[in-house]
């Protein structure tokens, strides 16, 4: 059985979330919901200040604390490849998984998808492209909004949360769509600095056991005991003293 | 006793201009309600100050607030009954019906907090027994049932009597009585049936509080909760918040149906210093909870103690506190304060500090993150208000309507009560 992780080089991440973009356009996650997160934090006392990032996809742990909560059982630990998924059908929307997870990767689906949500299709004025309406800088081309592989069932169970219902929970679930034809998850494929390795844990010539072999490596909160399936590369975690440097505003 | 009977006839078959105007208040409060919620189905949760670091708010807080007052009922008509303190009689029924009708109420606000309210059956279908949602339900569930047999059965000799003198509700109350004609056999069977039921509902009582205590206490990811003195915190808790609103219905009852002969001041006397106890005991556990959180913080729990005493939360803390448990604590423990019109306040007072509480509780961990995100605001939005307001009148309406309904005292346990003492006498 193949042992899937997440390796996250942070000496090489430069914060250009790249693998958030990434994970919008293959996901087509609502406004103000990001399965993928860069965390741009600073740590230290001036001089001696620090400016770090850490990449934060969903841990997938071994032991997951969000997935015995679980009223109905929607929130599941997938047999074969170990995948933690939602039943998007199943769900009640309780949001008692958000609560129980200590990484904070739970999302919830506050209002209905909107589509273009981050285009003003019709606006004239200036607009997150620049100037000109989007129409003009897109030349038509609609943006993103619809991934066919989404809306189609996974061994029976709709995971891939391509509707994204209104008041469902849901997560990063390390691109189940493309786990079935056995790619990589989109933010690994998209990162221009090799940070996001992706690969089998259990094979010994592996990218991923070969960096964790050579390097050393630590994973967040390791003392609560879930076991999470996402190493970092680096010598400590971000310390507790670490200030949050986004804004990030709740969606309208 | 004809003249107990003659004044809990009176409200069965009459209704004041009063009661209408009050009905009318609950009524306009409960279409706000249905219009807010309403509302909220069509837009989502994103019309509420949820958001992501805060996804539990208000709704949640109502929940346990509506079933911690549901403890004031067994409290009253379960636990004293096995005490043999009987001074209780004339109101266990209202208090038994605040159980019921609060739970109700309780069982509302979840359906207002999930967000797909239409797949809660999903939690029978699919149950989960790892959940402590689902052990919350289970208990909730049995002490619906074990309550609603604890209100029926005691009301069975009190409604064969009035089966023929409220002839508006003959058919129903011939109905309930159930062929029950006052026999010596059947006094003894009842009386059996009601000390079986009292001791279910002062067993599962306690499991109600504690397993809804579990569902906050056993969150390793939320160090503002994760404690292990969680469930007798909740039921102490309860107590207080239960009592108050207790003192509070009886005493608009008093007043409204003019019943000052059997629900004494002295009644009230022995309410205020059950309820001066129960504070104490309250304070004990939120000294013990308070200081093992905050007295050598961890770096998880140390932004969550700072934010509530000193920072984003220390304007609720400190007067629930001070207003909320010590002005009470001294009201109540000198007899030339605890008059009746003092009782009362201090009952309003606790209403909102508990109330308040709950709050403290629940929201200020949620505003913390383990990992360094940014921290959470939580400001409730007028949909939530509503609906808590909504909810509020709710039970207001039901209390109202079950007066018309059924007598509010029970008749024959009063009965009962003043034969023990002339018989003692």
């Amino acid at each position: 059985m193949v042992h899937h992780v997440f390796v996250i080089d942070l000496a090489r991440c430069v914060g250009c979330r790249s693998c958030m973009e990434a994970c919008k356009i293959e996901n087509n996650t609502t406004e103000g919901i990001f399965w993928m997160d860069v965390l741009k934090m600073e740590d230290g006392e001036f001089p001696n200040v620090q400016r770090t990032f850490l990449p934060r996809p969903c841990m997938h742990c071994e032991r997951p604390t969000c997935v015995p909560v679980c009223p109905v059982g929607a929130r599941f630990k997938r047999e074969d490849d170990g995948l933690v998924l939602t039943d998007f059908e199943r769900c009640i929307g309780c949001r008692y998984c958000l609560l129980a997870c200590p990484y904070g990767v739970g999302y919830f689906n506050w209002k209905k998808p909107v589509e273009n949500q981050y285009y003003d299709w019709e606006s004239d004025g200036v607009n997150e492209l620049g100037t000109g309406n989007v129409k003009e800088s897109t030349r038509g081309v609609l943006p993103p909004h619809k991934n066919p592989d989404l809306h189609r069932n996974y061994q029976g169970v709709n995971v891939a949360g391509g509707s994204h219902f209104m008041g469902t929970a849901e997560k990063c679930t390390w691109c189940v769509q493309r786990r079935a034809k056995d790619q990589s998850p989109a933010c690994v494929n998209i990162c221009p600095m090799f940070v996001l390795n992706f690969g089998d844990i259990d094979d010994p010539n592996s990218k991923v056991s070969q960096l964790l072999t050579e390097r050393p490596h630590f994973r967040l909160l390791e003392d609560l005991g879930n076991e999470p399936n996402v190493y970092y590369l680096n010598k400590t975690p971000p310390s507790t003293e670490a200030r949050n440097l986004d804004t990030r505003r709740k969606p309208e | 006793m004809k003249e107990l009977e003659a004044r809990i006839i009176v409200p069965l078959e009459q209704t004041g201009t009063r009661f209408k105007l009050v009905v009318i208040g609950f009524m306009v409060l409960i279409a706000a309600m249905f219009y807010a919620w309403f509302y909220q189905i069509t837009y989502g949760l994103s019309v509420t100050g949820l958001s992501q670091p805060v996804p539990w708010g208000i709704y949640i807080i109502n929940f346990v607030f509506f079933i911690s007052i549901s403890i004031a009922g067994t409290l009253i008509s379960g636990i004293l009954r096995l005490l043999k303190q009987d001074w209780a009689n004339p109101i266990t029924r209202i208090a038994e019906t605040v159980t019921i009708v609060a739970v109700i109420v309780a069982f509302l606000n979840i359906l207002f907090d999930i967000g797909r309210p239409q797949r809660l059956f999903n939690m029978f279908f699919y149950g989960q027994s790892t959940s402590p949602f689902v052990w919350d339900t289970i208990v909730i569930v049995v002490y619906l049932l074990a309550s609603a047999a604890y209100v029926y059965f005691p009301m069975v000799p009190d409604m064969a009597r009035l089966a023929g003198k409220v002839p508006k509700r003959r058919f129903i109350y011939r109905l309930l009585s159930n062929g029950y004609t006052g026999t010596e056999a059947q006094k003894k069977e009842l009386h059996k049936i009601i000390f079986t039921l009292a001791i279910i509902v002062t067993a599962t009582v306690l499991m109600v509080h504690t397993v809804l205590s579990w569902v906050f206490g056993l969150m390793i990811a939320q160090p503002g909760w994760h404690d292990a003195i969680m469930g007798p915190y909740f039921i102490s808790g309860a107590l207080i918040t239960g009592l108050p609103i207790l003192i509070i219905i009886a005493a608009i009852y008093r007043k409204a149906y003019n019943l000052e002969k059997w629900i004494t001041d002295e009644m009230f006397q022995k309410m205020a210093k059950l309820l001066l106890v129960l504070i104490l005991i309250y304070m004990y556990m939120f000294l013990a909870e308070t200081l093992t959180a905050d007295y050598t913080v961890t770096a998880d729990r140390e932004p969550i103690s700072h934010a509530i005493w000193f920072g984003q939360f220390a304007w609720i803390t400190w007067p629930i506190v001070i207003i909320g448990f010590f002005v009470p604590i001294i009201v109540l423990t000198f007899k030339r304060t605890r008059t009746y019109r003092n009782i009362l306040i201090v009952s309003g007072i606790l209403f909102i500090a508990m109330w308040a509480k709950r709050f403290i509780i629940v929201v200020p961990g949620l505003t913390r993150y383990l990992l360094p995100y940014q921290d959470g605001i939580y400001i409730p939005s007028w949909v939530e208000w509503a609906l808590t307001f909504g909810s509020m009148a709710l039970f207001g309406l039901i209390f109202a309507i079950f007066t018309k309904l059924f007598p509010i005292i029970s008749i024959w346990e009063v009965e009962e009560m003043d034969e023990f003492k002339e018989g003692d006498g």
